[in-house]
């Protein structure tokens, strides 16, 4: 045992002294690491990406030019939110709605979601990403929509590095889940109100993602409040399956110089009205599940 | 009594080499963002940091590129810029791009005219660096 240990505790001293040294991988015994850490590789064997809100948002507003408040969260209702599975998606929910009430230039109403994400924030250890030197920066910036994004953007990011930091993974996943879940709420809401190609395209792009979600959620089980989201989320997924993606793959092109390749493939969506139509009910009853979470 | 000895110390240098990671990677992750934000315009962050430990392995997840939109894709694992190799491969396996063709270069941009899910590889250029955290930042431009 004492020779084990003491092998051990030279490989983390060496470890820390110096990364750069040769290191056996069978000195490494990846059981004592812990599965839900963030800078553990064997997360098994994933890293989950969700599309930011932020871009959603951009991306429905050069689509569609009306402002629709009608499909934003109250900001109101922020305080009835009482545990951190409840403040953790509607933190996504409201942090979704900020974007939407950025890109559309509602700098007033921008501010009162805002103030609901900081309340919101406060109550899960987050104070100090939205704090008052934040809300300054952010007020003096709001008129300037690049400035004010760059802020909020870099803002989320360093709410989803610390969670990650303190082994809160499955926090930082629920916040996603929820900004993704009222992004798609928007998409549907917006092509119901006046029907839009491209806002249908956006919406079948998310097929992914839904498979995505549902493996981030079997990965928090444990939390126990995830099981009605995964029973919900998998009959989603049941009604993206049904959107034919074709794809064509063409050589991307390189521009060394300028350090940017550009994709040139080719990728057609196709999603019947039945299926959009079911779609837009499953992500409403979903949203609505979450908005009622802890009321 | 020496085997409760013997645990107490293991779950210590258990917590302690946690905890040197942990450090590395948030350490990291301040380097990562400069080479997120060289230049003009600003890349907004997609809000997301993706780190992760490897040792001789690779790490990968799916991800959408959506269309119209220009996305950046920077990467560290330390000091110098050229310890990590990353991979853009669409779903059925076509690698779109690596930065192993181009010096392991630590920020790539992607123009992407039109949607694409793809898979983002990650590795270690274990002719550089052996083990050690790898932070990867995403950015996007409209």
């Amino acid at each position: 045992m004492n020779k084990i240990l003491h092998i051990f505790l030279s490989f983390v001293f060496l470890q820390s002294c110096n990364d750069n040294e040769v290191v056996s991988k069978k000195e490494i015994d990846k059981s004592i690491l812990d599965p839900k850490s963030s800078i553990n590789a064997n997360f098994d064997g994933k890293i989950f990406s969700i599309p930011s809100p932020f871009q959603m948002s951009i991306l429905l507003n050069e689509t569609v030019e009306n402002y629709s408040p009608e499909i934003l969260h109250d900001p109101i209702k922020v305080e009835k939110y009482s545990t951190n599975f409840s403040r953790a998606l509607n933190l996504g929910v409201y942090s979704a709605d900020l974007g939407y009430t950025c890109v559309n230039n509602q700098n007033n109403t921008s501010l009162m979601y805002l103030s609901a994400i900081e309340s919101l924030t406060s109550k899960i250890g987050l104070e100090f990403v939205f704090d008052k030197n934040f809300m300054i920066r952010f007020d003096r910036n709001k008129s300037n929509l690049d400035s004010s994004l760059v802020i909020l953007t870099e803002a989320f990011r360093k709410a989803d590095d610390y969670l990650k930091s303190e082994k809160r993974k499955g926090t930082s996943a629920l916040i996603l889940i929820g900004s993704w879940v009222e992004t798609l709420y928007f998409a549907t809401q917006i092509n119901l109100k006046e029907r839009n190609e491209k806002v249908i395209h956006h919406i079948g792009e998310q097929k992914q993602t839904v498979s995505t979600i549902i493996d981030l959620l079997k990965e928090y089980e444990y939390d126990g409040d995830t099981k009605k989201l995964q029973v919900d989320f998998t009959e989603l997924k049941f009604y993206f399956d049904q959107v034919i993606v074709n794809y064509e793959y063409l050589t991307p092109v390189v521009d060394k110089l300028k350090k940017q390749t550009t994709l040139r493939h080719k990728l057609n969506i196709d999603i019947s009205d039945k299926v959009l139509t079911e779609i837009a009910e499953k992500t409403e009853g979903i949203r609505e599940q979450i908005l009622h979470l802890s009321i | 009594m020496n085997f409760f000895k013997n645990i107490l110390i293991l779950t210590l240098s258990i917590m302690a080499f946690n905890y040197s990671f942990s450090q590395e990677c948030s350490g990291l992750v301040e380097i990562c963002k400069n080479n997120l934000i060289k230049g003009n315009p600003k890349f907004l962050s997609d809000g997301q940091v993706y780190s992760v430990l490897l040792n001789n392995e690779k790490a990968e997840f799916k991800t959408t590129f959506f269309g119209n939109s220009t996305y950046r894709i920077a990467v560290t694992s330390g000091i110098e810029d050229d310890y990590v190799v990353f991979s853009v491969k669409d779903l059925d396996g076509n690698i779109l791009f690596t930065n192993k063709d181009y010096g392991n270069s630590a920020h790539w941009d992607f123009k992407v005219p039109e949607t694409l899910p793809v898979v983002i590889e990650t590795e270690l250029d274990l002719d550089k660096k052996k083990a050690g955290c790898v932070v990867m930042l995403i950015g996007f431009i409209q």
